[in-house]
C-alpha cells in the first residue's frame, strides 16, 4: 500500500508538472533548436528523466529544475549533432515565421550561447544570475554574450533595430 | 521601439506560434515511463541475470524490453545470446568544468574542459587516477586521437584550424598548420584533411605522428568526413551527393579500392575491427551495418540490420565491435559480435556514468573492455565491462590486493594476460628469449609501449651496446606500477624516463618482493 501510494503521489505530480510546464517548455525549446520536432523530443526526454527524481525535487523548484534538464539537453543534442556531422540534412523544420521575420531570422544565426542568453534573458525573463546557473557560465559571460548579441542584432538589423 | 522590447515581443510571439500536442506528448512519455516500470528493478538483476550467463530466448526479450529496444526479428539465429557483461563503475576523477571531448591513450586519458571561454587541455593518469597536467589552450580541441604518450587534435584558435602534438606533461611538441579534422592515427603515421575553398574537394595528408612532418599528400577530389585506421590501409568516408568509403593503402598511400555505401541516409563513422570495417549508416528510424572486406575493400554479405540503437563505433574489444549510439530514454553502448555477427545492447550509459548526468563522449580504451565516459559536468568515469564468469576486477594499482596470476606470463588487474605466442600491440608486454643466431638466447626481451627492453644477466648483450642492465637497481621517486604482473613480478615504469622525441622509455623495471631490475631500451640487431 505504501508503495503504491507513493508511486500514485510520483506520477500526480508527473502529471501535474506536465499540465502545467509542458508547453511553457515546449515554447522555450522550440526557441533555442529552432525545430519544433526536436523540441518535443527534448522536453518529452526531460519528463522522462525528471520522473524517477521528481519525488527529490521540492514543488516550488519543479519548474527551474525542469528548465534546467531541458537546457541540458538541448547542449548536449547540439553537440551530438556537431559531433555526427550528419552528411545529409534533416527534414527542415519550424516553418517559416510569419512575424518579425527578419528579426527570427537573425536570432537563428546567433551562436548557440548568445542565443541561449537571449532567449533566457528576453523570452524567460531570468535575471543574469539565473541565466549564468542555467549556462553553467560566470555573470560575466552573460553579459558580454547578451552584449554581443544585441550588438550583432542591432548591426544586422540595422535602422530596423 | 527599443531593441530589447522588439526582442520580447519577437521572441513571444514565435513562441505563441508553438502548439505542441500536449496529449500525444503525454501518451508517448506515459509509454515510455510504463515500459520502464513494467520490470521494477531488473535494471539489476537484467544485468545480473546477464552476467551469470542466463541467455535464454525469454531472457534475452526481457532485457531488450527492460532496455526499450525492439526485441530481435524471430528469423535471428539461435545462439544470438547475450554478450554477458555488466557494468561496473571503477572510478571517477574530477577534471574541471566542462568536460568537451575525450581520447584515450595506453597510460594517459585526455580530455578537452571548457570553462566559460577558456579551454584546457587535461590527462588523466589512468593508473593512479590523478590529473597529471592541465594546460591552457588557445582555442578549443577537436578530433583529438592519442598516439603514444601524447596526443593529437585541431585547434581552432586563429583563421586556420592547426594540428598540434601535446605530450604527457602537456606541451607541445609538434605542431602543423592548415590541416583539420577528422583525424585517424596509426602506429607511425597521423592522418588529416586538407580543405582548399572548393568544399567539394579535400586532401587526404599523411603526417609522421611523432614529429609532425609532411610525409605524402593525397587528393581525394571529395569531401572526407570520417577517417579510421586499419588492416594495412587509412579508410576515408567521403560525400560528394553519394557516400563511398575509400581505403587508401598505408604503403602505397594509394587509392587501392572504394566502395559505393549503397544506403541513402545519413552515415556514421566507419571503424576497422576483426579484419573488416564497418559502417553504420542511418535511415528514418532504421539502422544497419555493412562490412567491408579490410584487406580488399569489397562489401561483404548484406548490410546488417541493426535490432539495437548503434550510432557511432568505437573500436573493438573482446571480440565485438563496440557502438555508442543515442535514442529516447538514454544513451547506449551496443556490440556486434564479431563471430556471430549479432548485435545487443549491453549497457546504457546514463545508468553507468557515476553521476545522474549526460554523456558527453565515450572512447574504448586500448587494454581492453573499459571505458571511459566524460560526464557532463565536471568529471570523468571509467567503467570496466566484466565479461561473464569473470570477477570484477580492482583497477586501482593496488597490485598486492590482486590474485597472483601465473608466473609465466603477463597479466593485468582486469585479468587479461598477454599472448606468450605473438605480439599484441604496444600495449601488452610480450616477453621472449633473444634471438639464438646472435647468441643472445640467455637473455630476455621484453616489447613494451613502443620499446624493447632487455634482460641481459649474463652480459651477452650490454657488451655490444652501451646500455646497462642492473640486477639490483632502485626505483625511481616516480616509478608506479603499470598494473602488468608476472607471478609476483610487476612491472613498472618511470614517467621521468620517458623520451618525448621518441615516445619510448628507457627503461622498464621488474619489481618482485626480494628486488628490483632496471631493463634498458636496446632496439639494435645484432649484425
Amino acid at each position: 500500500m505504501r508503495a503504491g501510494a507513493v508511486e500514485a503521489s510520483a506520477s500526480e505530480r508527473l502529471r501535474a508538472a506536465f499540465d502545467e510546464l509542458y508547453l511553457p517548455l515546449l515554447r522555450l525549446c522550440a526557441l533555442l533548436t529552432g525545430a519544433r520536432e526536436s523540441a518535443e523530443d527534448i522536453v518529452q526526454e526531460a519528463f522522462v528523466r525528471v520522473a524517477a527524481r521528481i519525488e527529490k525535487v521540492p514543488p516550488d523548484e519543479t519548474a527551474a529544475y525542469l528548465r534546467r534538464v531541458v537546457v541540458n539537453l538541448w547542449k548536449n543534442h547540439r553537440r551530438r549533432l556537431a559531433l555526427e556531422r550528419r552528411p545529409y540534412p534533416r527534414a527542415p523544420e519550424m516553418p517559416s515565421p510569419n512575424v518579425d521575420d527578419a528579426m527570427w531570422q537573425q536570432i537563428r544565426r546567433l551562436p548557440e550561447r548568445q542565443r541561449a542568453c537571449v532567449v533566457l534573458r528576453f523570452y524567460e525573463d531570468l535575471s543574469e544570475r539565473d541565466v549564468a546557473e542555467i549556462l553553467h557560465v560566470s555573470v560575466g559571460t552573460v553579459k558580454s554574450q547578451t552584449s554581443r548579441a544585441l550588438a550583432k542584432l542591432r548591426e544586422e538589423l540595422g535602422d530596423e533595430a | 521601439m527599443k531593441l530589447e522590447d522588439r526582442l520580447r515581443e519577437s521572441l513571444g510571439r514565435r513562441a505563441a506560434a508553438v502548439r505542441g500536442d500536449p496529449e500525444r506528448a503525454w501518451s508517448e512519455i506515459s509509454e515510455r515511463l510504463g515500459r520502464r516500470r513494467l520490470h521494477p528493478g531488473l535494471r539489476r538483476l537484467g544485468i545480473a541475470a546477464v552476467a551469470l550467463g542466463i541467455a535464454s530466448a525469454g531472457g534475452l526479450l526481457v532485457l531488450q524490453a527492460f532496455l526499450g529496444e525492439r526485441p530481435p526479428p524471430a528469423s535471428e539465429p539461435p545462439g544470438s545470446s547475450s554478450r554477458g557483461v555488466s557494468p561496473r563503475i571503477a572510478t571517477t576523477v574530477e577534471v574541471g568544468d566542462f568536460p568537451q571531448e575525450i581520447a584515450v591513450g595506453d597510460r594517459l586519458v585526455w580530455v578537452t574542459v571548457s570553462d566559460d571561454d577558456r579551454f584546457f587541455l587535461v590527462a588523466v593518469d589512468s593508473f593512479s587516477n590523478e590529473v597529471v597536467s592541465r594546460t591552457p589552450l588557445s582555442g578549443s580541441m577537436t578530433d583529438m586521437v592519442a598516439h603514444q604518450e601524447g596526443v593529437w587534435g585541431v585547434v581552432h584558435a586563429g583563421r586556420e584550424p592547426a594540428l598540434r602534438r601535446f605530450d604527457g606533461e602537456g606541451r607541445v611538441v609538434a605542431e602543423v598548420e592548415g590541416l583539420g579534422g577528422p583525424l585517424a592515427i596509426d602506429e607511425s603515421s597521423l592522418w588529416a584533411v586538407s580543405r582548399g575553398e572548393d568544399p567539394t574537394s579535400s586532401e587526404l595528408v599523411r603526417v609522421d605522428a611523432s614529429t609532425g612532418d609532411l610525409v605524402e599528400s593525397i587528393p581525394l577530389g571529395e569531401s572526407a568526413w570520417f577517417l579510421t585506421s586499419g588492416d594495412g590501409a587509412v579508410w576515408v568516408l567521403t560525400l560528394h551527393g553519394e557516400a563511398d568509403l575509400l581505403r587508401v593503402s598505408s604503403e602505397t598511400n594509394e587509392v587501392t579500392a572504394r566502395v559505393d555505401v549503397p544506403l541513402q541516409g545519413s552515415v556514421g563513422p566507419p571503424v576497422a575491427a576483426g579484419g573488416s570495417v564497418w559502417v553504420p549508416v542511418h535511415r528514418s528510424s532504421e539502422s544497419w551495418v555493412l562490412r567491408v572486406d579490410g584487406t580488399t575493400g569489397e562489401l561483404l554479405g548484406d548490410p546488417i540490420p541493426a535490432t539495437v540503437t548503434v550510432g557511432s563505433p568505437l573500436g573493438e574489444s573482446g571480440g565485438a565491435v563496440w557502438f555508442f549510439g543515442d535514442r529516447p530514454g538514454g544513451q547506449v553502448l551496443s556490440t556486434l559480435d564479431l563471430e556471430t555477427l549479432t548485435l545487443e545492447a549491453p549497457l546504457l550509459l546514463d545508468e553507468a556514468a557515476a553521476k545522474p548526468s549526460i554523456v558527453h563522449a565515450v572512447e574504448l580504451a586500448p587494454e581492453g573492455a573499459v571505458i571511459w565516459i566524460a560526464n557532463h559536468r565536471d568529471s570523468v568515469t571509467r567503467v570496466d565491462i566484466v565479461a561473464e564468469g569473470q570477477a570484477p576486477a580492482t583497477h586501482q594499482p593496488d597490485v598486492g590486493a590482486a590474485p597472483t596470476p601465473p608466473p609465466d606470463r603477463w597479466c593485468n588487474q582486469e585479468g587479461v594476460c598477454a599472448s606468450l605466442e605473438r605480439y599484441e600491440g604496444e600495449g601488452r608486454p610480450y616477453e621472449r628469449p633473444g634471438p639464438e643466431h646472435c647468441e643472445w638466447d640467455s637473455a630476455t626481451f621484453i616489447a613494451f609501449r613502443g620499446g624493447q627492453y632487455v634482460r641481459d644477466e649474463g652480459g651477452d648483450v650490454v657488451a655490444l651496446a652501451e646500455v646497462t642492465y642492473d640486477a639490483s637497481a632502485v626505483l625511481p621517486q616516480d616509478a608506479r606500477p603499470t598494473g602488468w604482473r608476472r607471478g609476483v613480478v610487476e612491472l613498472w615504469l618511470s614517467p621521468s624516463e620517458l623520451d618525448a622525441q621518441t615516445g619510448v622509455y628507457r627503461n622498464v623495471y621488474l619489481v618482485d618482493p626480494d628486488r628490483v631490475e632496471r631493463l634498458p631500451h636496446f632496439s639494435p640487431g645484432c649484425v
